[in-house]
């Protein structure tokens, strides 16, 4: 995607989001100068913040330059999220925080050495794994008492 | 004097000095890993604080905000890859003479400038601390307002490319600052009815999000395969020690180094990076063989090394005095008060004086540390910079979700944190300036309550904020500094044409 598109589009939901934050702000009251409201300074920072929007996309648009997103490796990003939210999920889910911290840096280091992957490879990081998740263990639960379930 | 009569002894307690320790250790570690950082460092240690005493907490954030500052230069030097953006001037002169044949030496100079310029901070701490206690506690509602507003001025203008995405980001992040109850009316505001949000956003899975994850997937990006290659030979017979001839011929470079150190730090929005490249064109202009800069002069790595550490004491005095934090790291400490249910500023001083004074002493202490440790030690970080990239960022990633748990131990935080961190990669990508975002958040309280008051004072009459001899003083600062941010911006466009 190119810059300008990708500006416009954050912009646009910037905004959106301003006029929801806004609706709650109406909601909540502005009071008056002398008795400000709880609404009162988030109004203030929506105008200033949809004036700047339209200030910002006005200057995207006069740009004459116009050049792409650089973002290498995003299957590799897109993957890392997906793996993350998954870890979550099964940490929120199933409990068992270590044998799921295990997987998740199992899973991850193949994922990342998977060009390179074969069976020396994978037990390396069966061993890395297994070493680094007894190390968070011992300084995140036995040195700092820290119940992660 | 009250800061005479602070009882010394109470750092020496086991909690203290191990969070000391621990800090340091940490910081060096995660700011001689290229591509890390004092922030990530900072962000990493700052759930570990919930379960600590508060002077022990910031200790531990103070030691590793140091130890992140030297660590950079280790990568500098043996790498010749910054650890931390501030040590990119190092590169020039460390990364030269550790190819020489010296990087036992460099890192020499660059430890002991480091500490010499902690130190100096430190000083400068304590000695200034005073002054502008004075001058904050006869300054009202509306100069605080002001002061606020002035440092988020700054920061938005001197740190982004684009000034009016960093102003969105700022006021996006006085927007997130809202959230929770209104300290006037009681009424909670923009939580969607969630109970996790009642108290305001958690501010470690924020940080984490935006800092460690968007940072940990901007790795993903680019420097997943880079590999890093030390000279065995070179880091085998590595010894940090440094005679005292070679002291003296840097002491001149020191000492530019930690009083523009000191100044960059006090003014928001700079931070140690310009502190590093000002310090190193000083040095140089006052250097008897500027031509052998860049070719492994010791000049050139004591400079900024003193100017990098010389910015922690200064960028702390407007936190501690004035309850303003000038950049994201000292944003971070100060987030390690809020959790502490401790607001810095000028009534600190009297209301938590064995805190604030164990702050200042305890910061001297920290540099200590950081000499000692890092003289023995540094050779054992050596071997720890080739840790690849696939290994180091699920490690980190690992260790961000647990932080970003263990505040509130809320699954809500976890998920948020992922979240932030998606969002700030995009952020990133699209000129929006998260130090901004980030500094903006944690002063809406600040901002918000001195603004109000002042309309309560002044029965809303606007005039408040510019009709007072210091407010106008402020006014004015903002105008100068909205000149350089045009001038910069001209200047830029003009370059890229």
């Amino acid at each position: 995607m190119n810059s300008k598109k990708a500006t416009y589009i954050a912009l646009t939901l910037i905004i959106i989001l301003g006029l929801v934050y806004l609706k709650s702000a109406i909601d909540m009251g502005y009071g008056d100068t002398s008795t400000p409201g709880a609404g009162f300074f988030p109004i203030l920072l929506v105008c200033m913040l949809v004036v700047l929007c339209i200030v910002s996309l006005i200057q995207t648009m006069m740009r004459t330059d116009d050049k792409k997103i650089d973002l290498p490796n995003i299957r590799l990003i897109s993957l890392t999220v997906i793996i993350s939210f998954l870890f979550i999920l099964s940490w929120v889910w199933f409990g068992y925080f270590y044998i799921s911290l295990f997987a998740y840096l199992l899973i991850l280091m193949t994922v990342y050495y998977f060009e390179e992957m074969n069976k020396k490879r994978f037990g390396k990081n069966l061993v890395i794994s297994l070493v680094l998740t007894v190390l968070i263990y011992g300084v995140f639960d036995y040195l700092l008492g820290l119940n992660l379930t | 004097m009250e800061m005479f009569n602070f009882d010394v002894a109470s750092l020496f307690s086991f909690s203290t000095l191990s969070a000391i320790i621990l800090g340091t250790l940490v910081g060096i570690l995660i700011g001689a890993l290229p591509g890390l950082g004092a922030v990530l460092a900072l962000v990493l240690m700052l759930p570990l604080t919930y379960s600590m005493e508060p002077m022990a907490a910031i200790l531990l954030l103070l030691a590793t905000y140091q130890g992140a500052e030297y660590g950079g230069s280790i990568s500098a030097v043996i790498l010749g890859i910054p650890g931390t953006p501030a040590a990119l001037v190092t590169v020039f002169d460390g990364n030269a003479m550790a190819k020489k044949g010296e990087p036992g030496k460099a890192i020499a100079y660059s430890l002991t400038a480091s500490v010499f310029g902690g130190l100096a901070g430190g000083l400068a701490l304590i000695f200034l601390s005073a002054p502008l206690v004075k001058f904050a506690l006869s300054i009202g509602e509306p100069e605080f307002f002001l002061i606020g507003l002035l440092g988020l001025f700054a920061v938005g203008m001197l740190s982004s490319t684009d000034i009016v995405k960093s102003m969105i980001a700022t006021v996006l992040g006085l927007m997130v600052g809202t959230v929770g109850m209104d300290a006037f009316t009681g009424e909670t505001r923009f939580t969607f009815g969630k109970i996790e949000l009642m108290e305001g956003i958690d501010l470690v899975a924020l940080l984490v999000g935006m800092f460690a994850i968007s940072e940990l997937l901007l790795m993903v990006s680019k420097d997943l395969k880079v590999k890093y290659k030390t000279d065995q030979k070179g880091v085998n017979s590595f010894i940090t020690r440094l005679e005292m001839k070679n002291v003296r011929k840097v002491i001149k470079p020191i000492t530019i180094g930690s009083l523009v150190g000191i100044v960059v730090g006090i003014l928001p929005g700079m931070g140690a990076g310009p502190a590093s490249w000002f310090s190193y064109t000083l040095a140089k202009k006052a250097s008897k063989s500027p031509e052998t800069f860049g070719k492994g002069n010791p000049e050139g790595i004591a400079a900024p090394e003193a100017a990098n550490n010389a910015t922690v004491g200064g960028a702390l005095l407007p936190l501690l005095t004035l309850g303003i934090p000038g950049s994201p790291s000292i944003a971070i400490i100060m987030g390690a008060f809020i959790i502490h249910g401790i607001q810095p500023g000028p009534k600190l001083f009297t209301a938590e004086s064995d805190l604030v004074y164990g702050i200042l002493y305890g910061f001297l202490l920290t540099t200590v540390a950081l000499y000692i440790l890092g003289k023995f030690i540094t050779a054992g970080f050596v071997k720890m910079l080739t840790i690849p990239n696939p290994v180091l960022i699920p490690l980190i990633l690992g260790i961000s979700f647990i932080g970003a748990f263990s505040a509130r131990s809320s699954y809500f935080d976890v998920w948020l944190a992922l979240i932030v961190g998606i969002i700030s990669l995009a952020l990133i990508k699209l000129d929006f300036s998260l130090a901004s975002f980030v500094l903006a958040l944690i002063l809406c309280p600040i901002i918000e309550e001195s603004f109000r008051r002042s309309l309560i004072l002044s029965q809303g009459d606007y005039s408040i904020f510019f009709t007072r001899p210091i407010s106008l003083i402020l006014i004015v600062i903002m105008i100068i500094i909205l000149g350089f941010g045009i001038k910069g911006a001209v200047k830029r466009k003009k370059v890229a044409a």
